[in-house]
């Protein structure tokens, strides 16, 4: 690897941090609805675990929503920034919690939207033929000597899709970060968000994409 | 936090090159080159990995159809390691030590006989422990070059990073915002901007 690449990647491994700092702010202020444009809008918000830290200094917040107190923002005007978050998404009706790590977006915890097999199982089918007198012995021990793969299937297929959901936020986040609106206009919001000063939130909506907010 | 129950916890790491033709034809004899093979209490070494089924460390047979499902290769990494417990070894040791002295007709060890002694001892308690057993669940969606391994620990990923290498020949490059970016397309001006980058600053300013 040319020592070029591993700068790109060490000496810039903050950006991890403040792609959470922004999913935070966005959450806060679009009240925990974000949107992209492959997925439209779907619930996403902070919960159970936030770790903020600079250096040899760490706020570990444990909290139904650890993001909304005092406490987190404090962090952030001490000159901390996310290192992990815990982080529920609402989509399409399913419900996925993880906790993602900032400086290799590492993946913790991720609890799955119930899959298909968990919420049907066998036992109601076994007890519809049951009831119906068909005999499952011959049927069950099939399923031992076979193993089902489909499980890894659909927990992978729905693993990747809440990967899909997160790196389409990087993207956006991205696309913010290395245009000049960032310094124009996102890192002042942070800022006076992190103050616990009012933002209108419709104006940074419309000025992150680069229009005039509309006169009320 | 495997991968075929319960809460997934992983590193996603990307297969940097193309995979030319017949692969993974070749492969499934490197990987049984590389299955596990478990601990003896003989063996110098304490600590050993190599390759299981998935989801069932003791299964080393690597049959085919437990790695190569469709689309997706999958594996277990086994790290097997003789953990002594301290004061057990401590006071083994002792005991032979006494042992030593008493038979020699002396009152101190060199430190050659110390060395040699504490072999001994390690010798005589790996034969009557069994070795600690971890693993680890990998998976590659060969379609999208991505890797997950289901440990967040430096030292088992070290180990499967160098165990990946050695059986696929493949140096996997670990995700990371700027490696996620790449594959989101920087292009040259984006490049630039990310080599100017300076972190946000949110804090107070210091007075």
């Amino acid at each position: 690897m040319s020592l070029q690449r591993v700068d790109r990647i060490e000496q810039r491994r903050f950006v991890g941090r403040e792609l959470l700092l922004w999913l935070w702010m966005e959450s806060e202020l679009f009240e925990s609805t974000l949107a992209t444009e492959e997925h439209g809008s779907f619930g996403f918000w902070l919960e159970n675990k936030l770790v903020l830290s600079a250096e040899t200094e760490s706020t570990r917040i444990r909290a139904a929503m650890p993001g909304a107190g005092r406490e987190a923002k404090e962090a952030l005007l001490r000159g901390q920034l996310p290192e992990s978050m815990g982080i529920r998404i609402s989509h399409e009706g399913e419900e996925t919690s993880l906790a993602l790590g900032a400086d290799k977006l590492g993946v913790t915890g991720l609890k799955l939207a119930a899959l298909k097999e968990e919420h049907d199982g066998h036992v109601p089918g076994d007890l519809v033929d049951e009831l119906s007198g068909k005999n499952q012995r011959r049927k069950k021990k099939k399923q031992v000597e076979e193993i089902d793969d489909s499980p890894f299937y659909d927990r992978m297929e729905k693993t990747a899709a809440v990967e899909g959901l997160l790196v389409a936020l990087y993207r956006d986040f991205l696309a913010l970060r290395l245009s000049p609106r960032w310094n124009a206009l996102i890192a002042p919001t942070m800022r006076r968000w992190a103050m616990g000063e009012a933002v209108d939130a419709e104006a940074y909506r419309a000025a992150k994409r680069g229009k005039r907010p509309r006169k009320r | 936090m495997p991968a075929l129950s319960g809460s997934l916890s992983y590193a996603r790491f990307f297969v940097p090159e193309k995979l030319p033709r017949g692969f993974f034809d070749r492969s499934l004899e490197k990987i049984r080159h590389r299955a596990m093979r478990p601990l003896e209490a003989s063996d110098p070494a304490p600590e050993r990995a190599g390759w299981c089924v998935m989801g069932d460390p003791l299964d080393l047979s690597l049959p085919r159809e437990r790695i190569f499902l469709d689309g997706w290769v999958n594996l277990g990494l086994r790290i097997d390691r003789w953990a002594i417990p301290g004061p057990l070894f401590k006071s083994k040791l002792r005991e032979a030590e006494a042992k030593y002295l008493e038979k020699k007709g002396r009152e101190r060890l060199g430190r050659r006989e110390r060395a040699e002694l504490k072999e001994v001892v390690t010798g005589e308690l790996r034969k009557k422990l069994v070795p600690t057993t971890r693993a680890l669940d990998l998976t590659w969606a060969v379609e999208d070059g991505l890797v997950r391994f289901f440990s967040h620990s430096e030292k088992p990923t070290g180990i499967m990073l160098d165990l990946f290498k050695a059986t696929f020949g493949i140096e996997l490059v670990p995700e990371s915002p700027f490696t996620l970016g790449e594959r989101l397309g920087l292009d040259e001006d984006a490049l630039v901007a990310w080599d100017e980058l300076e972190p946000t600053v949110i804090a107070r300013p210091s007075r």
